[in-house]
């Protein structure tokens, strides 16, 4: 029991500097439950930390500030192929309902263009030791992109959201407790955007 | 000498040894915390390799730490911003402080503020140039904004971002410069203004005179385009292929005593890092 609750401090004070130093989306419309956790997790206002250059990231990696995934040659058929309605082909403009295990370095990569918006083509479950998803995105050109995590339970916002202006491969890791969630990618100016990510 | 008094004897030794041993374990640990391990001028070489944002929410307010070095016993930090704050106010330095992982606190003084004040969001940014006295050799601190934290890693690769977007081009006087960044479509605006606390009234910079470059070494010129200020410029260039500005010319008109304008013409060859 006492080991138990060691073991729920330790995750409890992991997941703190987790939420507080990168990324915290806070729930708009989390349960009371959601509520009382992340009450303990996050700070009052959500708030982004983002991290550009390779050489800036690799000492945040190495710092352990930004969480890392182990590239796999056999996951490189995992590529999911993001356009919107105004491309030839139509995927990702609904919200997704299959199911993917984010846990034991089971990360997805994928590529997008959009003008507009478009989902991710999966419902992740974040691993459940780090209880965080992260995405690393590459922009083709310079370009304002807006991720919207969304509950998959019931479709409800996780955070408001983050307006990004990127034109490196950058990083943005997302407090979540168990559970599905999704994403909604926006072009924020309605220009085509392009680029490929990694959602781990 | 009897077996019982050589054993005693062998005890009180470990014993002292021991006492030896923790004393040298607890007064390494002391040097290990504040980061004296890093020799000097070794430490003089760390910096942060890119820029570190934060981002709040609500109306895409950010705060970039564009460039993070130490200096002697000082970090020296610029912000970029779109955060309205009054950039006249005494109180800025009050919204900023470091701490480092031995809760070490360290207030900013605010050594450049520049901005256009006639802007607003989402054109409105502003540059603040400061420093802080720290303790030790931190490598790796936070930089705390109200109940935000930023984490900032400091590295000693070459990748770094010592005078990056702020810097004095006069070696005689103070003439600070910053150049505020942004995209409009997919071209870099760059854009070149004065610290707004300093007896200068207004600098211009003629298109001829300002060429960047990037770390392939391709060169690029400002393109013809109408502006909204003669010292905004724009370039079919990327931040994230390591920018330089090179500056040839700049003309500086101060406030004198009698409140009215004396210019001059500086010339040279600076070399600001852009993000």
């Amino acid at each position: 029991m006492i080991s138990s609750k060691k073991n729920l401090k330790h995750l409890s004070a992991t997941i703190l500097s987790l939420a507080i130093v990168l990324s915290v989306f806070t729930p708009a419309e989390a349960s009371s439950a959601d509520k009382a956790f992340l009450d303990d997790i996050v700070e009052s206002q959500p708030y982004a930390i983002v991290v550009t250059g390779a050489d800036n990231i690799a000492a945040y990696k190495e710092a352990g500030i930004i969480k890392s995934y182990t590239p796999d040659s056999s996951k490189l058929q995992n590529i999911d192929v993001l356009k919107d309605a105004d491309s030839i082909s139509i995927m990702g403009t609904s919200i997704p309902t299959s199911p993917w295990d984010l846990g034991n370095n089971n990360y997805r990569n994928f590529t997008y263009s959009m003008s507009t918006y478009l989902y991710s083509n999966y419902k992740y479950m974040p691993d459940a030791y780090s209880l965080d998803i992260w995405h690393e995105i590459t922009p083709d050109q310079p370009q304002k992109l807006k991720i919207q995590c969304y509950k998959s339970s019931d479709n409800s916002t996780w955070g408001k959201g983050f307006e990004l202006e990127i034109d490196d491969v950058a990083y943005a890791g997302i407090a979540t407790p168990l559970g599905y969630y999704y994403f909604k990618y926006s072009s924020i100016e309605g220009k085509t955007i392009s680029g490929s990510g990694v959602v781990y | 000498m009897h077996t019982k008094e050589k054993v005693k004897i062998i005890v009180l030794l470990f014993m002292l040894f021991s006492a030896i041993a923790f004393s040298c374990k607890s007064y390494y640990k002391i040097f290990t915390s504040n980061n004296y391990s890093i020799d000097m001028d070794e430490y003089l070489s760390y910096a942060l390799a890119g820029t570190t944002q934060l981002i709040l929410s609500n109306n895409s307010e950010h705060i970039k730490i564009l460039s993070c070095y130490p200096e002697k016993d000082k970090i020296i930090l610029v912000l970029e911003g779109n955060i309205p704050i009054d950039v006249h106010s005494e109180d800025i330095e009050s919204l900023f402080y470091i701490v480092d992982d031995y809760n070490n606190k360290a207030r900013l003084q605010i050594t450049g503020i520049f901005c256009d004040e006639t802007l607003k969001p989402p054109q409105y940014q502003w540059i603040i140039s400061c420093e802080a006295q720290v303790k030790g050799r931190p490598t790796k601190f936070n930089l705390n904004y109200k109940n935000y934290k930023i984490p900032i890693i400091l590295t000693n690769i070459k990748s770094n971002s010592k005078h990056r977007n702020a810097f004095n081009i006069s070696e005689s006087g103070n003439v600070k410069v910053a150049a505020i960044t942004r995209y409009v479509d997919t071209l870099l605006e760059v854009t070149l203004i004065s610290d707004i606390r300093s007896n200068i009234a207004s600098i211009d910079c003629f298109k001829k005179d300002i060429v960047l470059s990037d770390k392939n070494g391709n060169i690029y010129y400002a393109l013809d385009r109408n502006t909204y200020n003669v010292n905004t410029f724009y370039f079919d260039a990327k931040l994230s292929d390591e920018l330089e500005l090179d500056i040839s010319s700049i003309n500086v008109s101060y406030n004198d005593a009698e409140n009215s304008h004396t210019s001059i013409m500086l010339k040279g060859n600076w070399h600001m890092l852009l993000r």
